[in-house]
């Protein structure tokens, strides 16, 4: 088991190296940083000043050297807009974003498992060609349009919820919570629905074929012989079966949630880092952007390592695989 | 002289008859195909179907502004679905959109079809270490959403056109190169691989004209829904301002330009054409949903 950690994490060290080098290669070999940087009116001597300043005329291996030092330190320099640390200013801006992602996770998950169980149960029932229908059109649906229905239907129409922000919040252990209180859940329900339909089709269209695989087997064919009610051969015994395949996607679906956020933070002007990445490319504050894909690409490295871990746990394979 | 029955032209033609009216068979999947016929035609007749160019400066007045969806405007045709705030038709906005989105999406999604399948063959064909160190690629560039790999690019880039297909091609090639590997594993087993390879058939031969078009269906069915994929990444990142330039508006420009609107519930500006974005995207995953369950042996049931 230990064995098996270790060499996860060893590879999740990879991948945050690989994706160091990717971004450091993106933003200061493709864009040049000199234009980023300098102000194209400066002098040519406070251009030369400046270039030296920020270790802009080393050689390369050595640029990346520093770069990766200062990242090691938690340092991946100053905003420019902001004028402090960007990693202190995306480390503020990322508890409103996993708000955000684990309640859109949360609505997919329980609106789609039931629907997705019950499509598979009944393939041929109307009700389950309905549910698929719902599932293609749910992948066809652009995210941010139907954000803005959802805006002109229950904000500017019905005037029943807000438009945008988070409301009030509720600061538990020293991070601010929307869903804590009445207004911040209001604030709440749009955009983390919004997410959650992104991923809805997915998860109905997973759960009905592992439904389907899971019925064929022949520990269904023994309960239903013992004589179990079937609520209790669908509910526990194909349940539980189901809900393997699903933890791995959801580790992925997860990362992907948090990077989708992007664009429902935009338009519900959620506070999370994802609408200040965006702002950031506008105005070209390259410190943020590479703080922003650093922790991305961290978090997506830690909930692939809990998806292993919690793989492990569930299918007791996967573990003996790591201890030969 | 007649063209001999067993040509290859003859068969080819036979061949796509049967293939159309087993395709013919799913209501759903004809459904998209018209659909998707239509707005294909539509963007092409573009300048035929609008009343006014929309991005001609000289055709365009203030006093149209915000007019909504009926209303007759000064140069006295009817806004069907209205203006935006600088006067613009915005039927004729979702024309000339539609022309730029479905370019953008083709475009993209013929590049990566190609690249992708071809680096997919060659790793099945090849095998061993380079197969290994492609499909070791692929599998990182999919490990990251698709969403993501767009901003760190464009981010680096800048917007226009040309740096959106780079975005587009960079996320979509690795899932060809994928399917296109698994379909031509497939293939190099069969005995007619073995066959062109004892007649002394050169490398290049034998992957173009051999592996590759036997491994063509399997990378066709997820072209249409990757060109669908394409077509709403694209609109996501012109949403965000991050796609194309103001000079290119596609359809996610025009619902990014009536954003502004929508707390004053000048609703025509987004949904009108959001409805087409959605009928264009709608229809291709029918279409690439059809020609899956055509080729998947198990979804004969």
């Amino acid at each position: 088991m230990t064995l098996f950690i270790v060499r996860r994490l060893l590879q999740g060290v990879f991948v945050i190296v690989a994706m160091s080098v990717v971004v450091f290669v993106g933003i200061y070999l493709i864009g040049n940083p000199v234009d980023i940087l300098i102000n194209p009116q400066a002098s040519i001597e406070l251009k030369q000043a400046t270039i030296e300043r920020l270790g802009l005329d080393l050689p390369l291996p050595l640029q990346y050297f520093r770069f990766v030092a200062g990242a090691l330190q938690g340092d991946l320099g100053q905003s420019y807009v902001y004028s402090v640390s960007a990693f202190s200013l995306i480390g503020t801006a990322l508890p409103a974003t996993l708000e955000l992602a684990f309640s859109g996770l949360f609505i997919a998950l329980v609106i789609g498992i039931p629907l997705g169980m019950w499509a598979g149960y009944r393939p041929n029932h109307w009700s389950s060609k309905v549910i698929m229908g719902f599932s293609i059109l749910g992948f066809s649906l652009p995210t941010f349009w139907v954000g803005l229905m959802m805006i002109l239907v229950f904000s500017v129409e019905l005037g029943i919820l807000p438009s945008g922000g988070r409301g009030d919040t509720v600061s538990v252990l020293g991070v601010e919570f929307s869903f804590l209180t009445l207004d911040g859940l209001s604030h709440l329900v749009l955009p983390a629905f919004n997410l959650a339909l992104f991923k809805l089709g997915l998860v109905i269209r997973l759960v009905r074929a592992s439904m389907q695989e899971t019925l064929k087997q022949d520990y269904i064919r023994f309960a239903r012989a013992k004589g179990l009610r079937e609520r209790d051969v669908v509910g526990v015994h194909a349940f539980r079966n189901i809900l393997l395949p699903l933890t791995t996607v959801i580790g992925l679906e997860f990362g992907s949630l948090v990077a989708f956020a992007v664009v429902t933070e935009t338009i519900f002007a959620w506070p999370g880092m994802g609408r200040l990445i965006i702002n950031s490319i506008g105005v070209l504050d390259r410190p943020v952007i590479v703080a922003y894909l650093m922790m991305t690409a961290v978090i997506f490295v830690i909930i692939n390592l809990i998806v292993d871990i919690a793989y492990s746990f569930l299918d007791p394979r996967v573990r003996m695989e790591g201890n030969n | 002289m007649t063209t001999h029955p067993y040509s290859p032209w003859r068969q080819r033609s036979r061949r796509l008859r049967i293939f159309g009216r087993r395709y013919a068979e799913s209501p759903t999947g004809v459904i998209g195909a018209v659909i998707f016929g239509t707005i294909v035609l539509m963007a092409i007749a573009a300048p035929l179907l609008s009343p006014q160019d929309p991005y001609d400066m000289m055709v365009l007045n203030l006093m149209d502004s915000r007019l909504s969806p009926g209303e007759v405007g000064s140069a006295g045709f009817v806004h069907v679905l209205g203006t935006d705030d600088q006067g613009r038709d915005i039927w004729s906005m979702i024309l000339y959109g539609l022309r730029i989105s479905l370019s953008v999406g083709l475009g993209a999604g013929g590049i990566s079809f190609a690249l992708g399948g071809f680096v997919g063959i060659f790793a099945a064909y090849r095998g061993g270490r380079i197969d290994a160190i492609i499909m070791r690629l692929v599998d990182f560039q999919l490990s990251f959403p698709a969403i993501l790999v767009a901003l760190v690019l464009l981010a680096a880039l800048g917007s226009g056109i040309d740096k959106v297909v780079i975005a587009l091609v960079t996320v979509q090639w690795a899932y060809f190169a994928r399917t296109a590997r698994s379909a031509a594993l497939v293939e190099r087993q069969k005995d007619y691989i073995a066959g062109a390879k004892s007649l002394g058939l050169s490398e290049s031969r034998t992957i173009l004209g051999h592996l590759l078009p036997n491994s063509l269906p399997a990378i066709m069915v997820i072209a249409a829904i990757q060109v669908a994929n394409a077509i709403l990444l694209e609109a996501t990142l012109s949403f965000l301002g991050l796609g194309l330039s103001v000079t290119e508006p596609s359809l996610g420009m025009v619902i990014s330009n009536g954003f502004q609107h929508i707390l004053s519930g000048r609703y025509w500006m987004t949904v009108y054409p959001g409805i087409a974005l959605v009928l264009t995207v709608l229809s291709l995953n029918l279409i690439g949903d059809r020609l899956r369950e055509m080729l998947d042996p198990r979804g004969q049931s």
